[in-house]
């Protein structure tokens, strides 16, 4: 049995040169990740704040935030988190 | 080549590499334009002696105008970092931003050490001829001379359609200094 981080909503502050297409394409090439959405929330001289929302049926949570941090991003924290206990199919014995 | 087409997508840096590059290519192409009227044309100098001036004249300046951008490109970035690190409470070293900030100072760099050797390559090959024996050293002086115009309407034109201005008019308005420059090179030849 293990126990699957399905969704994430993260708020944190981006560099204004990090570019939103490239920040989601590289969350989304993460294992167990199959979307991603990110709001900015506020504009700021040299920097933005954005909401990521990410999705997938296992994510790789220290993946994406290795990747947040080398983006130069600084998180806030995790706001929401969705998380389900994967169940293993028990498997028949062969019958005879 | 990701990260280069990741770099190259930053809003800042094409306009930084065009620019760049044009400023050292009027640079370097009137410095040769000069050259070319006061070594070729002026003193008699041979064949050996104006390639030698050329070659390491532009060798000199690319070295130049290579270090002092990389220098101060990164100077520049890396104040930007400091004050980006005060923004987010947060140190970037090892982070992207730190690579590219590096990546850039470096690209521009390349771009202004390169920049005098193509216009080298360009105007310096007429004078190639004249080692083949194949063209006289006074005409090769005037194909050269051609060839520097020609290179400051292409730099002009390119800039002017960069600018959404005419072409046209901006190429003509670069042969124009270049022919000032020529001209003024001629009649410091006379006055000394």
């Amino acid at each position: 049995m293990g126990i699957n981080i399905r969704r994430l909503l993260i708020e944190a502050s981006k560099p204004r040169e990090t570019a939103l297409v490239d920040l989601s394409k590289a969350i989304c090439s993460v294992n167990g990740v199959e979307e991603c959405d990110i709001v900015v929330t506020d504009v700021d001289a040299r920097t933005e704040t954005v909401k990521l929302t990410v999705r997938g049926p296992n994510i790789g949570y220290e993946e994406i935030m290795r990747i947040l941090r080398d983006s130069g991003m600084s998180i806030k924290g995790v706001d929401e988190i969705s998380v389900s206990k994967s169940k293993q199919v028990p498997q028949r014995p062969a019958s005879q | 080549m990701e990260g280069f087409r990741r770099l190259l997508s930053r809003g800042d840096v094409a306009p930084l590499l065009r620019r760049s590059f044009t400023n050292t290519l009027f640079d370097s192409t009137f410095m040769l334009l000069g050259i070319v009227v006061g070594v070729a044309h002026a003193s008699g100098a041979g064949l050996r002696a104006i390639v030698l001036t050329m070659a390491t004249s532009s060798l000199a300046l690319g070295i130049s105008t290579g270090v002092s951008v990389y220098e101060s490109e990164l100077l520049e970035r890396e104040r930007e970092i400091s004050e980006l690190e005060m923004a987010l409470f947060r140190d970037l070293d090892g982070t992207w931003i730190e690579r590219s900030a590096k990546s850039i100072a470096l690209l521009l760099a390349l771009v202004n050490f390169s920049t005098p050797l193509l216009s080298c390559g360009v105007a310096i090959s007429p004078f190639a001829l004249v080692a083949l024996k194949a063209l006289g050293l006074e005409e090769a002086a005037w194909a050269s001379i051609a060839l520097a115009l020609g290179m400051l309407f292409a730099a002009g034109a390119y800039m002017g359609r960069a600018g959404d201005r005419n072409p046209w008019i901006r190429g003509l308005r670069m042969v124009g200094f270049g022919l000032i420059a020529f001209a003024a090179g001629f009649l410091l030849d006379s006055l000394i």
